[in-house]
């Protein structure tokens, strides 16, 4: 079902109607944007000396170092959630059922709660208890248990859609279980789930920038920052928001998520 | 190791936090839900600026960390003269955050519709009203109702990103308690149960909801 088929065969005076309400949606998008720019200009938002700290090669490379500790954390945070997701999904899908019932609880459990409370309860609760954590772990730790249980839902309902006779093939040329979950079943699982793990790397991403609350030194702080140098807060967090928007629209664009839709999940 | 006196401390800051959580998520609901479905029809509309504009809303908002939204409602919109409490701008926030993934997932059940019932009913001369309204939207809602479950419980989870903005709703609470009493266990265990008084009814009132539907 396409937007095309909602249209087709319509009369002359209907496909006349609808142009006119395209023009009119048209006129109010170039209003609404002629209102927004006459507003900030009003407000001197768009006078230069407002934005001259981004005329400056040291502002970029302040940010650029934020994104660097963005990906940062977001590639350990991917390194911790997929190797835990992978051991609690094999749990899952194992033969034994108090392993099934321990990797199926704490897959519920964690996407139960909410990613900041884990990040903020490994930030102030840990050092409490005798554990002293920086705010890198704590993202790490906070945001990869949650991610660790999406992903190893993922992976457990990848290994469930591979046919039975794929393993049983296997097995009856003799091979051993952990041959046939290695060799056979996971890899097959694993292409299958692509767009699935891709979809949740995007959240994993979008996680990093709750660092911000803790004090670590992403995007969003750093732009903050910059913002407390300038007095001015609309212009480095607009910069900071778009170099957000920019890296994940890309990551998005160019993982292979394109044609291929799944159901991201919005956390 | 936890007192009768702790949980006096404790308890009626929760049930404040709790209420604050419930109201974020009741209205970002209601900004989500119905901004959602009209974003989500506009993609499919025949009107290509319609359809552009609403493309570019989705892509756009679903890039966008939730921090991100929240503070430049917050901190960024006042120097422009928009001053907006922050339970607003919170609840607006995660709003319009989530109503592009409503979006998403309404155009993805309309999109299940398989084309064969659309012509066939053309076939038969029914009119694009009934088309639209008797055919198509009945089995859309049907194939979207898991997805907007699974939706209503992020939301629910989201609000306590809430808490970058300083509105005290649970993790605010929650933080609140574990700086001024200094043990975090009990008050985390608190908070995470609080979360799941208001996400299990959630999902179980969709679950419900998606028998119903399964009609035949």
């Amino acid at each position: 079902m396409d937007y095309r088929l909602l249209a087709k065969d319509l009369s002359p005076r209907a496909e006349a109607r609808l142009e006119v309400v395209g023009l009119l949606v048209a006129l109010a998008c170039v209003l609404a944007v002629a209102l927004i720019a006459y507003g900030l200009y009003r407000t001197g938002e768009l006078d230069a000396a407002r934005w001259q700290i981004f005329a400056h090669l040291a502002t970029w490379k302040f940010l650029a170092l934020g994104l660097w500790n963005t990906v940062r954390v977001a590639f350990a945070d991917l390194v911790f959630s997929m190797a835990l997701g992978a051991v609690v999904a094999v749990a899952q899908t194992s033969r034994y059922r108090p392993f099934r019932l321990a990797g199926g609880a704490y897959a519920e459990l964690f996407r139960a709660i909410p990613t900041l409370l884990m990040i903020l309860f490994c930030f102030f609760g840990l050092p409490l208890l005798g554990v002293d954590v920086t705010p890198f772990w704590a993202i790490v730790i906070g945001s990869g248990l949650y991610n660790s249980a999406a992903l190893s839902n993922i992976f457990k309902s990848g290994i469930q859609t591979i046919d039975r006779g794929q393993s049983e093939a296997a097995y009856s040329l003799g091979l051993a279980r952990r041959d046939v979950m290695t060799g056979i079943v996971w890899p097959q699982a694993l292409r299958r789930m692509r767009p699935s793990i891709v979809a949740q790397c995007v959240v994993l991403f979008k996680d990093s920038s709750l660092g911000f609350v803790i004090g670590y030194e992403e995007v969003l702080r750093r732009s903050q920052e910059i913002g407390t140098f300038t007095s001015s807060s609309l212009q480095p967090y607009l910069v900071g928001g778009c170099i957000y928007i920019v890296v994940i629209y890309l990551l998005r664009r160019f993982t292979g998520q394109g044609s291929q839709r799944v159901d991201e999940s919005a956390a | 190791m936890v007192s009768m006196e702790f949980w006096r401390l404790v308890m009626p800051a929760f049930l404040a936090g709790l209420q604050e959580s419930l109201h974020l998520a009741l209205v970002a609901t209601a900004v989500a839900f119905p901004l959602g479905c009209f974003v989500g029809v506009g993609r499919i509309m025949p009107i290509a600026v319609v359809r552009k504009l609403c493309d570019l809303y989705i892509n756009l908002v679903r890039s966008t960390p939730i921090p991100v939204i929240f503070i430049f409602l917050f901190f960024a919109l006042p120097d422009v003269g928009l001053r907006f409490s922050a339970f607003v701008c919170a609840s607006a926030g995660l709003g319009l955050y989530m109503a592009s993934y409503v979006a998403e997932a309404v155009r993805s059940g309309i999109n299940a519709v398989p084309s064969g019932y659309i012509e066939a009913a053309r076939a038969l001369g029914l009119d694009e009203r009934t088309v639209v309204g008797r055919i198509l939207l009945p089995q859309a809602i049907k194939a979207v109702i898991p997805t907007l479950g699974n939706l209503s419980v992020d939301l629910i989870k989201n609000t306590s990103i809430a808490y970058t903005i300083s509105v005290v709703e649970l993790t605010g609470t929650a933080v609140q308690q574990v700086t001024m009493l200094a043990k975090p266990i009990p008050i985390f265990i608190l908070a995470v149960l609080g979360y799941a008084v208001l996400t299990f009814p959630t999902g179980a009132a969709f679950r419900a909801l998606e028998r119903n539907f399964q009609y035949r």
